[in-house]
């Protein structure tokens, strides 16, 4: 039996919300690459995720370091004179930005609809979703339902992600 | 009983004619606070100008952040059913925020400009171009590349913007054009979403409404229940005639009818509150009934002063509601005006029927006094008013609304999560030629709110033009340099450094800015230019008009309050004037005024022991109480105290105490409030006609 076939008997929709509901961190390592007409050329990243609690880092090692934390107070940009956009629309995306670096798919269906497709899952915006601008994410996995790749395709850009490292911290259960 | 048959089917066809005719293009306002309006057509349509902005209208706000994806799609479907779509926000116009820059202090822009941070600027880019779908906030930048928007939110915009949390909460709208839905509806969508809790929080305008008609609804039926057998054992009592109850059912359904037709004939609106008070007809039927029973037609001489003083008194008391300015006090007159001439049509047409109908005569035995204790009991209801005072004439729309815990904890919720701008009193102030500024200026008290609060004057904002002038466009150049060097493909907008921001060009600027939805702090209404202020000196603008709708609806209510009261006391005057020559005795009069005059120095007392104010729903009673409290003294003076009419007294009393006792226990406050005035006054006048006999000789002679 080839490994896509094993993949493509684990891979249902109920599987992975399992496999990913009930975790206390995300610990991952990413190689990014992102092409719009905003870039002269396609844009590689080194990022490093981090999931605590209600915390996420997005931090960018190469070729610029530069962290993004999302926490209860919203995004921002570590360091003083950091700035971000904002608005209804940057709110929205900056919340799901969030969702998807913890992999919260119950955040993630409230703007997607998810369905597996072959070897992936697909997430497409609702229509009466904010996120429009987000044409489509597209998660590929392994046998462990460990998340392989990413490819979020939205207005003027691609980025494809690969996880060269994905640790789920098992959630501390109470003697 | 044949020939009753006959005349009330023959009445029957009459009201089925005009039900068919007049009934066609007659519409039902559901709303009786809604359906006031002010009869200044400019106030009118400030408020409705206003009202029809306002984030609440039409709108059903939703916090599902603690719903799983079946539930949020089971929220969507609920209110779908009743017409609402969720709202995305139209988009605004776009604007440069650059416009606003003259505002900031002329430091804090210099610095914004300065290398430092374009060199934060390039970092941004970099950060936010390497977040996946972080493209979308490249594009927010190419639009305002020094971040001017976030920088003017924090340090300018800060007190006119509070901070949401919008991801929490959804919106729902209705459409425009979309008719409210109906009541079985709403309880349905309702129910879907009370069955979510405690995972959901709401508010909507339609699930107030819907408490409210429950609540009325619930009350209605209890009191039916309870009212109806208890009106049934005095008729087994008093009557035992099943031709008195067939008498009063058909009459009172040709009273509504012509009640309705003569509304109708006036305009094709009709308020449901003045539906709900045709209830009453039935008990002001039954009145007329009892004492027009068992005479002849032919000879009612003897009758006449009594009954004649009863119904003219009551006619009076409708006619002089006709001139009110409030469209709803017109309707109770004209279909109190009709329905009482449909009644005692409909008597006359079955009068040979009637004569048969007798009551049972009841006998007990009654104080007399004399004219020294009727003067010394006016005396002292005149002293007792005037000591304690008349209470404040003030009506709140909170007597208009039913408790709603459920609801209520929901806004205090939503309260908390969008802690907003006080807007309880936004009034709005005609502007005329006045710069917008300078009006604020003149207008605002120290806890004012408006816009202009954080604008400028020319002259202050030059210091910042200066910086603007000199380094905005070198330092853009520099920026659009850093961000190629950086890797970055922007194509910015070429734009000058902008001139000084003229009052209304904020504005204007302000409302593109806001988010959707946001109020209007400036408006042109019916050719007018108005600010919309929050709190403005009273003193300064004592001409503003509020538009918050608390203030409105209170200050209207009010003002129906203040002239209900203005014309109960024209009606009693008239009262007065007509029973003089029919009593042809000063004394007699001043008896059948009595127990009123008591009715208002307990009112007097009762207001200022409780330190209650009059409100609008205590004149509706007073309207009724004035009604029935002068039938019962005046037929006790003119039949002096006949034991026949007596009876029917006892037996009309009851049943009027009957059917407004059980409004006590309503749950709706206003149906509340009206049971208990009317019984407190109807009650009280009853046992005083029935138990204290006048005699003008005095009674120790």
């Amino acid at each position: 039996m080839n490994l896509s076939v094993l993949i493509a008997a684990a891979l249902t929709l109920a599987a992975v919300k399992e496999r990913y509901a009930a975790h206390d961190g995300i610990e991952a390592d990413i190689v990014q690459t992102k092409e719009s007409p905003y870039l002269v050329k396609p844009l590689v990243s080194k990022v490093h995720l981090s999931v605590k609690g209600a915390t996420v880092r997005w931090e960018v090692q190469e070729p610029v370091a530069s962290t993004v934390i999302f926490d209860e107070r919203g995004a921002r940009i570590a360091g003083e004179a950091g700035s971000l956009p904002d608005g209804p629309k940057t709110t929205a995306l900056l919340s799901f930005l969030k969702a998807l670096a913890a992999v919260d798919f119950p955040a993630l269906e409230r703007d997607f609809v998810l369905t597996v497709v072959g070897e992936r899952l697909i997430a497409t915006p609702r229509p009466e979703s904010q996120l429009g601008m987000i044409k489509e994410l597209a998660l590929e996995f392994d046998a462990a339902l460990n998340i392989r790749h990413l490819t979020v395709t939205a207005d003027n850009e691609i980025t494809k992600l690969a996880f060269t490292k994905l640790e789920l911290a098992p959630r501390k259960t109470k003697p | 009983m044949k020939r009753t048959a006959l005349v009330s089917l023959a009445f029957v066809l009459v009201c089925a004619l005009l039900a068919l005719t007049l009934g066609r293009g007659l519409e039902v306002q559901e709303d009786p606070v809604a359906t006031l309006r002010d009869a200044d057509p400019i106030r009118h349509a400030l408020f409705k100008f206003f009202q029809e902005r306002s984030p609440f209208q039409g709108r059903v706000f939703v916090d599902a952040s603690e719903l799983d994806q079946p539930a949020r799609q089971a929220v969507i479907t609920a209110l779908g059913a009743i017409g609402y779509v969720q709202s995305g926000g139209p988009p605004k116009d776009a604007i440069s925020p650059l416009a606003l820059v003259p505002l900031l202090p002329a430091a804090l822009v210099e610095k914004r400009l300065s290398d430092v941070e374009i060199n934060a600027r390039v970092a941004d880019a970099r950060a936010a171009a390497a977040l996946p779908g972080g493209v979308a906030l490249l594009r927010e930048m190419e639009r305002d590349p020094f971040l001017f928007g976030p920088f003017l939110a924090a340090n300018l915009l800060a007190p006119l913007t509070p901070k949401t949390r919008p991801a929490r909460i959804v919106t729902f709208v209705l459409p425009p054009g979309a008719s409210r839905p109906a009541y079985a509806k709403i309880g349905a969508a309702y129910a879907e979403l009370e069955a979510l809790r405690p995972a959901i929080h709401f508010v909507g305008g339609d699930f107030f409404a819907y408490e409210n008609y429950l609540t009325v609804k619930s009350d209605v039926e209890f009191c039916l229940l309870v009212s109806i057998p208890l009106n049934l054992i005095l008729f087994a009592v008093f009557v035992r005639r099943l031709v008195f109850l067939v008498l009063l059912l058909v009459g009172s359904g040709v009273s509504y009818v012509f009640g309705l037709a003569a509304v109708r004939l006036a305009g094709t609106e009709v308020y449901a509150l003045v539906l709900a008070f045709t209830s009453t007809f039935i008990g002001f039927n039954n009145e007329y009934l009892v004492h027009l029973s068992g005479l002849d037609f032919g000879r009612l001489k003897r009758a006449m002063i009594g009954l004649g003083s009863a119904i003219g008194t009551t006619l009076i008391g409708f006619l002089v509601l006709l001139p009110s300015g409030s469209p709803i006090i017109q309707q109770m007159a004209l279909v109190s005006l009709g329905g009482m001439a449909g009644f005692l049509l409909f008597l006359f047409a079955n009068q040979k029927t009637l004569a048969t109908v007798k009551v049972r005569t009841l006998r007990w035995p009654k104080l007399r006094f004399g004219k020294l204790s009727l003067v010394g009991l006016w005396v002292g209801s005149i002293a007792a008013a005037l000591l304690f005072g008349l209470p404040e004439i003030k009506t709140s729309v909170d007597a208009f609304k039913v408790p709603t815990p459920r609801l209520d904890a929901d806004v205090a919720h939503f309260q908390a999560l969008m802690p907003s701008i006080d807007l309880t009193d936004v009034r709005a102030v005609e502007l005329g030629a006045a710069d917008p500024y300078a009006k604020w200026l003149e207008v605002r008290a120290p806890d004012s709110f408006h816009p202009l609060k954080v604008y400028k004057p020319a002259p202050e904002q030059a210091p910042t033009l200066a910086v603007l002038e000199r380094d905005y466009a070198p330092q853009m150049q520099k920026l659009a340099a850093a961000f190629e060097g950086a890797g970055f493909r922007f194509t910015f907008a070429p734009e000058a450094p902008p001139a000084a921001l003229a009052a209304p060009d904020f504005l204007r600027a302000l409302d593109a800015l806001s988010s959707p939805g946001a109020l209007p702090w400036h408006a042109t209404v019916a050719g007018r230019p108005f600010l919309f202020i929050a709190r403005p000196s009273a003193e300064r603008a004592p001409d503003a008009v509020p538009v918050s709708p608390r203030r409105h609806y209170d200050e209207l209510l009010t003002g129906l309050g203040r002239e209900l009261g203005l014309l109960f006391l024209v009606g009693l005057g008239a009262m007065a004037l007509y029973l003089i020559p029919l009593q042809r005795n000063f004394w007699s009069v001043l008896y059948i005024f009595s127990p009123l005059a008591v009715f208002a120095a307990s009112t007097c007392a009762l207001g200022a022991a409780f330190d209650r104010s009059l409100t609008v729903v205590h004149f509706m009673g007073f309207a009724l109480v004035i009604a029935l409290a002068v039938d019962y003294t005046a037929i006790a003076v003119s039949s002096d105290w006949r034991d026949e009419e007596m009876s029917k007294v006892l037996l009309t009393g009851l049943g009027t105490v009957a059917s407004f006792g059980v409004l006590c226990a309503a749950r709706h406050p206003l149906l509340r409030d009206l049971g208990f005035v009317v019984t407190a006054g109807a009650g009280s006048a009853l046992f005083y006609a029935l138990l204290f006999r006048f005699s003008r000789k005095e009674p120790h002679r």
